[in-house]
């Protein structure tokens, strides 16, 4: 059913989150690549295929995005908009993946058509939790345009 | 006529007196004129005579002088000895012709002889010889006596009677006989000539020539009137009294006597000296009186004249007056007779019938009127009486009054009625009665009577007006009153008077003295005023004043209107005026006016104007407070009528949007509307409107009424608290996101680092704890740095002076460890700009931007750091420029921001420009950036407006150290101190009519603000790469206030 494994486009400054969500990837034999992109210029540059991102095959288009919301340079709710009024890119699912559980956010996510909300758990077990459920709906269950 | 005789008597004694004077004046002027004329003439004869004698004398005097030539001579004598001795011999005697010849005609002698002293002639010529002259003899021997030439006086030659005068010279020869040489003069030649020569100017003028003889006095010359021969008339001296006579008896001078004629004269006698005459000049007495009395007679004359001529004039006076007498007399008749025409005319044009009976009752006189009201003609009533004509019982009442009257004498006053005799129809007449007696004592009576029948019915119809009148004062609480000017009465309405507090029945039928009123008025100035203005000037009377009607009673307030009334001639007779009691409702508007002025309180306070609009006829109203709003003069009136001028004052951005709102509201939709206001003077001001709209039934707006409300000042503070919120929110942020990042991570691996504790690679536990030190690390220094933040916003040390050099040295020391790693070179300008605040704060700023600066050099190779101040006073504006990487301009609004970092992977937490922005706006200043992009440096502005203070900056011209920074500065002017700390320059932004007012256009869109530092960056950078500069700038400036 399905070709290739879905690319998982992860954008977060804090290293040791990236870590995180890596391990989990690893934890939970997911196929599918991870790519990281540690600003929100950069995830645009990414999508767009500019700069260093302009090799297919070293920069695949990513079929879901995780996005942290507070980044350098490009804030992840302006990285968020500017995908979702693309044509083109506004159909791949954004997944927010943040610490910030504040309600402005969540709504100025939701406002600029992210696609899913998630609060970074303090609790090791929760996070792991989160990251094998997330696995399971947006890599399992969720349909994607391909 | 006696004091015409009277005057008569008086006008001739004037005459008489006036000949009198005139006489006198006459006699006066006759004297003194004969007396002058009279010494005139005997100056003239004294003169006249002296100057004969003078001329007699010297003639004399010649005569003796030729006389020399001969005596002593001695050839002469010789001569004559010899013609002694031989008289014939013919030598001789030519030789003595030839002397005497020369001699008699050189000096026109008569004849010259020589004598001898018996007189015998020896010589002579001319010839013939004479014979001995006899009459000589006497004077030859005095001669040859006196032995000296000699005259012989006139004498008459007995021979031919004529007389002569003779000057004899002695001769005596030598040895021989003397002899007598006689030069003979004839007198009527020589002499007489002289003597009648007239000297005066006068006919009768006459000289004489007379010697004495003895007692004789001779005249020598003829006398011509008489023609007497010379020497022939003789006077006796005694007992005559002529004037020769008294001449010779030695009177001298001036005579006045008769002369030898016994004609009056007046004479001079003078005598020629060596000689016996005396020379008389003598002018006849008539002649010289003859002027004396032809002016006698002008002087009668001309008094004559004069009298005449006054006895004239008075009596043709007298005529005249006579004359006017009678003129007068009849002109007074003629008067009589017009005045009576005159008295009959004006009689007849009475409007009142007029009799006059005599005391037998008959008519003697009646008007036309009189005829009329009785129906018959005059002719037939004169000498008729009452009973002839009237009713029998009216003719009864009449003549029982003419006899009261003429026997009492008393006036009579009564009312009648009197029937006409040809219509029947009967009138009612006020009759008045007198008494008249005229100089003969008899007795008149006087009747005029007055046709009263029509005011009678006036009268009745008057009073039931009047009692209407007073009925509907009484219910209107209102009256009328009149002023009379001439007479200066006050008359008022009963009304009138009861509303003055005054019972009606105390006045004279609504008469009063205008004391009673007056006394009752409490603005009594004030009215007179107005009164006086009304009447000399004919301005409107109408004002209202207070009236105390009882003592201790509440004023009332009555309302006055007045008009002045003009006769014909345009003067103001009479005032008639109205007057009302309004004290109900002046209290009533004093209580409207008081809670209009509360309304008018209370909206200013709160700023909140109101309007109302009648939909229908545009007409509108706008309360005080809507003006303020507008920032308009009350003076030009509310602004419905001008849609334009009202939509001008709209904020140009929410024009369309109120158009929009407003017709949402009077469609029924809404009542709010919210825009802003732009005053004339360009202020901008935030109001909301809340409108009402009445409807009529079917739903059309009728009226609308709006409240205004001026919100800048809440829009302010809503934007203060949103800022505080913001900032309160980002704290909230960092403390939900960048603290609990860490706390994630710290968590997370530390579960990881259970399970790799288990598992068999240590070098993931290693890396576990590495990550987890680090998270700590982080979050250590996250809460550090939050709470210097916090401090940031409140002062720390007391504030102290401090150069701006030396903030800067303190600073350049704290980071002089990285300055040195990294090899920069820093330049500070010399400004003596003194800054007065917490002295860490301020050199915090200086610290992190020089931090900032070293941190981000990049791979430059020659790192420079300049440190600047330009401008003056609290606008000074200081730089920090670096030729370091530079920032990409897409993210400059967005390094102030807490936490915020653009480089990933740099050491920093985004803390140092955000902490420096912080401290900067709480001096109230701004800060940005500018840089033109990656690698070329970077250049911070800011300023500090609440650090400096004028008093530690007097001012000064720019230091010569304070170099431009190059770049235009855009505009970090007070307009642009957004007051994020709450100053007072809050509104000023306002005041700035810039293209889009940023304030302005934050309140109107609160999600920018909510989002505030972080997301503005991410606008930009996503709008235009290419975007003017200057905005871009601008943005930035704002970025830069939150």
């Amino acid at each position: 059913m399905k070709e290739e494994p879905l690319v998982v486009l992860l954008v977060e400054d804090d290293p040791a989150h990236a870590e995180i969500v890596r391990r989990n990837f690893r934890e939970f034999r997911l196929s599918n690549r991870l790519e990281h992109v540690s600003d929100g210029q950069e995830a645009l540059d990414y999508v767009r295929r500019r700069g260093a991102f302009a090799d297919p095959e070293r920069s695949p288009r990513p079929g879901l995005i995780l996005l942290d919301l507070r980044l350098p340079r490009l804030d992840g709710l302006e990285v968020l908009r500017i995908l979702k009024a693309d044509p083109d890119l506004g159909r791949i699912p954004v997944v927010v993946l943040t610490t910030s559980a504040a309600e402005t956010d969540l709504i100025r996510a939701y406002d600029a058509h992210a696609n899913s909300y998630l609060v970074k758990p303090v609790d090791f077990s929760r996070f792991v939790e989160l990251m094998e459920t997330l696995g399971l709906y947006w890599l399992g269950w969720n349909e994607y345009v391909r | 006529m006696s004091r015409e005789r009277r005057q008569d008597r008086i006008l001739l004694g004037g005459l008489l007196a006036l000949a009198a004077l005139l006489l006198a004046l006459g006699a006066a002027h006759w004297r003194h004129f004969a007396a002058g004329r009279r010494a005139e003439t005997r100056e003239r004869l004294t003169t006249a005579t002296a100057l004969k004698a003078d001329e007699l004398e010297h003639y004399r005097r010649e005569r003796i002088g030729d006389a020399a030539a001969f005596f002593g001579n001695a050839n002469f004598a010789d001569l004559t000895g010899q013609l002694e001795r031989s008289p014939d011999a013919p030598a001789l005697r030519r030789r003595a012709l030839l002397w005497l010849e020369r001699t008699r005609a050189s000096q026109d002698y008569d004849r010259v002889y020589l004598l001898t002293p018996e007189g015998t002639e020896l010589a002579g010529t001319p010839p013939p010889p004479l014979p001995p002259d006899r009459d000589l003899l006497p004077d030859i021997a005095r001669a040859l006596r006196a032995r000296q030439p000699l005259f012989a006086d006139l004498y008459r030659d007995r021979d031919d009677g004529r007389v002569y005068l003779a000057v004899l010279v002695p001769i005596f020869p030598p040895g021989g006989r003397p002899a007598v040489l006689v030069l003979r003069i004839d007198p009527d030649r020589h002499v007489y000539p002289y003597v009648e020569r007239r000297h005066l100017p006068a006919r009768s003028v006459l000289t004489l020539l007379v010697r004495r003889e003895g007692d004789r006095a001779v005249l020598l010359s003829e006398s011509p009137t008489q023609r007497t021969p010379p020497l022939l008339a003789g006077l006796p001296l005694s007992g005559d009294a002529s004037v020769p006579a008294r001449a010779a008896r030695g009177e001298r001078g001036i005579l006045e006597g008769p002369d030898a004629r016994g004609v009056p004269v007046i004479a001079c006698v003078r005598p020629v000296r060596d000689s016996p005459w005396l020379l008389i000049s003598q002018i006849d007495r008539e002649e010289v009186e003859a002027p004396l009395r032809t002016r006698a007679r002008e002087l009668l004359l001309f008094g004559a004249l004069v009298l005449a001529g006054a006895a004239l004039g008075l009596g043709w006076l007298r005529r005249s007056e006579r004359l006017r007498f009678y003129r007068e007399r009849y002109e007074a008749s003629l008067a009589l007779r017009e005045r009576e025409e005159f008295l009959n005319a004006i009689l007849d044009r009475l409007a009142d019938p007029l009799c006059v009976k005599d005391e037998g009752h008959r008519w003697i006189r009646v008007n036309e009127k009189f005829c009329e009201l009785v129906g018959r003609p005059r002719e037939e009533l004169i000498g008729r009486s009452d009973p002839d004509y009237l009713p029998p019982a009216q003719a009864e009442i009449f003549w029982r009054v003419d006899r009261e009257v003429l026997e009492t004498g008393r006036e009579r006053a009564n009312e009648e009625y009197l029937t006409n005799d040809a219509t029947g129809e009967t009138r009612f007449l006020h009759t008045k009665k007198s008494l008249y007696r005229d100089r003969e004592g008899r007795r008149f009576v006087i009747a005029i009577g007055r046709d009263m029948t029509e005011q009678r019915r006036m009268t009745e119809e008057l009073l039931l007006n009047r009692q209407r009148l007073e009925l509907s004062q009484a219910i209107g609480k209102t009256g009328s009153w009149e002023y009379d000017l001439p007479t200066g009465r006050l008359w008022g309405s009963d009304g009138a008077i009861r509303l003055f507090g005054i019972d009606p029945a105390t006045t004279d039928r609504g008469y009063l003295e205008v004391d009673r009123i007056e006394g009752r008025i409490l603005d009594r100035e004030r009215i007179h005023q107005a009164l006086v203005d009304l009447v000399e000037r004919g301005l409107p009377y109408d004002l209202e004043y207070r009236v105390l009607t009882a003592p201790g009673e509440e004023p009332r307030v009555l309302h006055s209107q007045a008009r002045a009334l003009r006769d014909e001639e345009g003067e103001i007779r009479r005032v008639v005026g109205v007057i009302r009691d309004v004290t109900e409702r002046r209290r009533i508007e004093e209580a409207l006016r008081e809670s209009e002025a509360k309304l008018r309180r209370a909206e200013e306070i709160g700023r909140l104007g109101h309007t109302s609009v009648d939909l229908r006829t545009g007409r509108c109203v706008w309360s005080e407070e809507l003006y303020r709003i507008f920032g308009v003069p009350p003076e030009e009136g509310p602004l419905c009528a001008d849609a334009e001028r009202l939509r001008r004052l709209v904020h140009p951005e929410d024009r369309e949007s109120l158009d929009r709102q407003m017709a949402a509201a009077l469609a029924g939709e809404g009542q709010t509307l919210e825009y802003r206001i732009l005053r004339p003077d360009g202020e901008i001001r935030h109001a909301t409107a809340t409108l009402e709209v009445q409807r009529d039934e079917a739903g059309h707006p009728l009226s609308l009424f709006a409240t205004v409300q001026d919100t800048t000042e809440l829009k302010r503070r809503e934007r203060e608290l949103r800022e505080k919120n913001a900032e309160l929110e980002r704290f909230t942020y960092t403390i939900s996101h960048d603290l609990k990042s860490p706390l994630v991570t710290v968590k997370t691996f530390l579960g990881y680092l259970e399970e790799d504790l288990r598992g068999p690679d240590p070098e993931r536990v290693l890396q576990d704890l590495r990550y987890i030190r680090t998270a700590a690390d982080k979050m250590s220094r996250l809460l550090d740095e939050l709470l210097e933040m916090s401090r940031a916003g409140r002062t720390l040390s007391p504030p102290t002076r401090a150069p701006f050099r030396e903030l800067v040295r303190e600073a350049l020391e704290a980071v002089a460890g990285r300055l040195a790693e990294r090899g920069v070179q820093v330049r500070v300008a010399t400004d003596p700009t003194v800054l007065f605040g917490d002295r860490p704060r301020l050199t915090a700023i200086w610290q992190n931007l020089i931090e900032n600066a070293a941190k981000y050099m990049g791979d430059q190779a020659d790192p420079v750091v300049e440190i600047e101040a330009e401008g003056s006073g609290r606008e000074k504006v200081f730089t920090v420029r670096d030729n370091g990487m530079g920032i990409d301009p897409r993210y400059r609004g967005k390094i102030f921001g807490l936490f915020e970092k653009l480089d990933p992977r740099s050491e920093g937490t985004g803390f140092g420009l955000a902490l420096v922005r912080r401290i900067v706006e709480y001096y109230g200043g701004t800060i940005e950036v500018e840089s033109p992009g990656e690698g070329g440096g970077s250049l911070f502005r800011f300023t500090l407006p609440g650090a400096i203070r004028e008093e530690d900056n007097p001012e000064a011209p720019p230091p010569p150290g304070a170099e431009g920074g190059g770049a235009p500065v855009a505009g970090p002017g007070p307009e642009e101190a957004t007051g994020g700390n709450g100053t007072d320059e809050g509104e000023g932004f306002l005041a700035k009519p810039g293209p889009e007012p940023r304030g302005a256009s934050d309140a109107a869109d609160p999600d920018r603000t909510v989002r505030g530092s972080r997301a503005d960056g991410t606008g930009d950078a996503s709008g235009a790469p290419g975007a003017d500069p200057e905005e871009k700038a601008e943005n930035d400036g704002r970025e830069g206030t939150r």
